[in-house]
């Protein structure tokens, strides 16, 4: 594993102002300072034994599909990626050129997922997606970050959302929705701040701005269980983190402070959340444990935790079932994270009577190559995406379904840009469409 | 304020209304509130195929709307009630809407100490605040953290004071944010503002402020610190030597520091929500001594007792010698005053209260999904469908307690001695 360093090879490199400007701002001594202040000071004994203990064996690699999916080309196996970025820090102390900072932190934000698959592919478990964290946390901290996601982590810090939606947007999009499916279901309510209730319904800011209807399908869900819950008004609602993923942990903190103590303000005893990996990441991985939290302060409840509880325990139930042939995604933050592989698959499996497993699946399975904050860094990156993925269109192909279940956010927007390029006769799914289309409804009209 | 000794604190038990008494005169019904001298209780209510309005005790508010939602109480005790009719938005306060109108109108804040009511508004896609009635002059781009001082005299926002293109991120890097006084905002820019506060006569304001991506440090009056910090948490006035206290985070550890130097020597992992007994003689911040190990610290020493969720409510006996917050330890709620838990743990405990003579402190109660009441470590004999925070009367000798039960709603003042035996 010595060769190849084609990363700064001109066919890989994508213009992006984030990246373009930043760099052409640094100078020798910035670079230097800023470097070792993160290496010497911000990261620990872990980011030293994987600097240390890392052997080059190159195992790794069938681990990730950037290579798999780049005919196996070595600079794309997750060592190589380490090899061209933190080593060289490490190795030069610091003494490293803006241009070699732009491509490393264009590298660990486009060529990195930080799945973690690669982590189940080395014999001494090195974890490369904390070390690309270490990476995009360094480009953050001189002003090298891709254009798109440092807009959202600016969005996060200006209105506490990763989308800009404003106080009054959010509000009144619940109370649209409301009137919506008061069509449906006559004394269905939306409840915003209301002390006391059972649970906290957060979700992601892409659902008020552009995917109303899983606001819509939850609340349906919510009022046919009959449970007790509440919407926040205030900021808090969005428990998104972008902020984790260009490494700027300060306004993660802030994020997820808001977002505990929104759920503690309304006194409620659980958060239940969307359909989303990498929130899920933030809130029992990272963002609470730069608080200084051991887990998390509220019990949090993944969506898909949250269905299987409800169809477990005949809250609701099953009225009629997909005949297509249906396939589940395993999101990395929520499996290979979190082990919910199962309870998502009961789920499915119970509205699907015809159901095919992708192969390799649950922890081994490939990443949708959009989360990790790869998909936020927005249209110059698509093409780096989808061609880093073709071993994902290739598995999704093999199943021969017609419906692919993902239930998070993120993976629906890779794997939707897969299914397109790919030609993929394949319909997309969050396990609330399913349940929302497919389970009785006793209180409707 | 309303005048809390001229309520009835004569000991007994009445039911004020019965919750299902007018159920047939309308469709549904939402989460009822009490008043806070327990004289009335209110609720919005869908009526049958029309709109909305508030029911209080029996009687129905005259005007009905499109939508309603937030019936809040004053301080004074006032209804108020965030309603729409014809699209507009606007605030109704005992069943009067404002005459102002407004795109939307949301997150209503009381002032403390006055009569005066303000609501964060949205007109022609400008957003500022509105108060008692009257929208501010500038309106901005957008604006959060809303404020309003304790005695009502002021209002303040953070506000973005310049347009922002999609994903242009050069601008936001200049700053563009800012904190406005009654609509007025301060000369310089900042990348970020939050967590706003007034100092007591609401002649200062200070705010958290990002100077840059990762430079932070606490403004007064438009002023930023010269101190620059990794982070800083929301600061409060010192009301003993009027100067400004914050949390702020340096080489990876949190310190409170004053006027940007530091205040207590001791650093924590983490350490927020900073409170000055009412006299100011005592300064106390929830604190975490290490990963998952949160207690309070007073004047800088942490208490020994911790817990490993979350430290939270932390509240001063009107005296200032005594402080009561909420812990959390392996999912159950534990009360803890002066450093000493009392018997636990509950589902849910909400915040503490002090009686006006400090020696006596209630805490409301969720247990297996009843309410109850915990006065001094002792909780009371019955337990309640619904239940508000109890208030101590002006003497410290009884106890308001506002509840559900039965699907009636009973007002009781209960006399301490019967509940602590």
């Amino acid at each position: 594993m010595t060769k190849p360093l084609t990363q700064t090879d001109k066919w890989r490199k994508v213009e992006d102002a984030g990246l373009d400007r930043g760099a052409a701002r640094l100078t020798p001594e910035r670079i230097e300072k800023v470097i070792n202040e993160v290496i010497d000071k911000e990261t620990s004994i872990r980011f030293q034994a994987y600097m240390r203990d890392c052997v080059r064996c190159g195992l790794c690699a069938e681990g990730c599909h950037y290579f798999l999916s780049r005919d196996r080309d070595p600079s794309y196996s997750p060592v190589a990626k380490m090899h061209q970025t933190a080593w060289e820090m490490v190795r030069r102390k610091g003494k490293v050129s803006a241009e070699f900072v732009r491509n490393a932190v264009q590298l660990a934000h486009t060529e990195c997922n930080l799945c973690r698959r690669c982590l189940h592919y080395c014999p001494f478990g090195i974890d490369t997606a904390y070390v690309m964290g270490i990476v995009r946390r360094i480009g953050n901290r001189l002003g090298v970050t891709p254009q798109y996601i440092q807009d959202t982590a600016n969005s996060h810090s200006a209105t506490m959302n990763q989308m800009w939606v404003k106080e009054d947007e959010w509000i009144d999009s619940l109370k649209w929705q409301e009137d919506e499916a008061r069509d449906e279901f006559p004394d269905l309510r939306i409840p915003l701040e209301k002390e006391g209730a059972e649970i906290m319904y957060s979700v992601i800011a892409p659902e008020p701005k552009f995917r109303t209807q899983l606001i819509y399908q939850a609340a349906a869900i919510f009022h046919e269980a009959g449970m007790d819950y509440t919407f926040p008004a205030t900021p808090g609602w969005d428990n998104s983190d972008m902020a984790m993923f260009v490494g700027n942990n300060e306004i993660m903190g802030r994020l997820k402070r808001l977002h505990f103590e929104t759920a503690q303000r309304l006194r409620v005893k659980r958060i239940v959340m969307g359909e989303c990996g990498h929130a899920f990441r933030s809130v029992y991985d990272v963002g609470n444990r730069w608080l200084g939290w051991r887990d998390s302060p509220i019990e949090i409840v993944h969506g898909v935790q949250f269905y299987h509880e409800l169809l477990t325990s005949g809250r609701i139930q099953v009225e009629t079932q997909i005949e297509d042939l249906v396939t589940f995604h395993d999101p990395c933050n929520i499996i290979r994270g979190r082990g919910l592989m199962e309870q998502g698959r009961e789920v499915a499996k119970a509205f699907c009577k015809n159901y095919i497993e992708m192969t390799p699946n649950r922890e081994h399975n490939l990443c949708c190559a959009a989360g990790g904050g790869v998909i936020n860094c927005g249209p110059p990156f698509k093409e780096t995406r989808v061609k880093g993925n073709r071993a994902k269109a290739e598995q999704l192909k093999a199943t021969g379904a017609k419906i692919v279940i993902a239930p998070c956010h993120n993976c629906h927007g890779g794997l939707e840009d897969i299914i397109h390029a790919y030609h993929l006769d394949m319909k997309l799914m969050f396990l609330g469409d399913i349940i929302y289309k497919h389970m009785k409804k006793t209180k409707a009209v | 304020m309303s005048n809390f000794s001229a309520w009835d604190w004569k000991p007994g038990s009445r039911v004020v209304a019965d919750l299902s008494a007018r159920a047939a005169d309308y469709e549904w019904r939402e989460e009822p509130i009490a008043s806070p001298d327990g004289e009335s209780v209110a609720c919005i209510v869908k009526q049958p195929d029309a709109g909305f309005t508030v029911l209080v005790n029996d009687e129905f508010w005259e005007q009905e709307f499109e939508k309603a939602w937030y019936l809040r109480h004053a301080p004074d005790g006032r209804l108020t009630c965030l309603v729409m009719s014809e699209d507009e938005w606007t605030v109704a306060v005992d069943g009067q809407p404002w005459e102002s109108r407004f795109g939307f109108a949301w997150s209503t804040v009381f002032a403390p100490k006055s009569s005066a009511i303000g609501v964060a508004v949205q007109l022609d896609g400008k957003y500022g605040m509105a108060v008692d009635d009257q929208p501010w002059e500038q309106m901005y781009e957008n604006a959060n953290n809303w404020l309003l001082s304790d005695d009502g005299s002021h209002s303040a926002a953070a506000v973005q004071v310049k347009s922002l293109g999609q994903a242009d991120i050069d601008t936001f890097a200049k700053g563009v944010f800012s904190a406005a006084i009654d609509g007025e905002a301060w000369e310089q820019n900042f990348v970020s503002v939050w967590s706003l506060a007034f100092n007591s006569d609401s002649s200062r304001l200070a705010a958290e402020v990002r100077l840059s991506q990762y430079e932070y440090t606490i403004a007064v009056d438009g002023k930023p610190w010269e101190q620059i910090f990794q982070s800083v948490w929301a600061p409060c006035f010192n009301p003993t030597s009027g100067g400004v206290v914050a949390p702020a985070r340096m080489g990876g550890k949190w310190f409170l520091c004053e006027d940007g130097r530091k205040l207590w020597d001791k650093p924590f992992t983490q350490l927020w929500s900073q409170k000055f007994s009412p006299g100011g003689e005592r300064l106390a911040a929830i604190v975490a001594t290490g990963l998952g190990h949160w207690t309070v610290a007073v004047d800088g020493q942490p208490w020994e007792q911790s817990f490993n969720g979350v430290v939270m409510d932390l509240t001063f006996s009107p005296n200032g010698r005594s402080l009561a917050c909420m812990g959390k330890d392996d999912n159950a709620w534990w009360v803890m005053v002066d450093g000493q838990r009392w018997c636990g743990g509950y589902d849910r405990a909400f915040p503490p209260q002090f009686s006006p003579d400090g020696k006596h402190c209630a805490v409301r109660l969720d247990r297996g999904g009843r309410y109850s009441l915990c006065v001094d470590g002792k909780v009371y004999s019955e337990d309640f469908d619904m239940l508000w925070d109890p208030t101590f009367g002006p003497e410290s000798d009884r106890i308001l307690i506002r509840a559900i039960k039965d699907g009636k709603y009973l007002r009781r003042v209960a006399s301490l001695g019967d509940i602590l035996g």
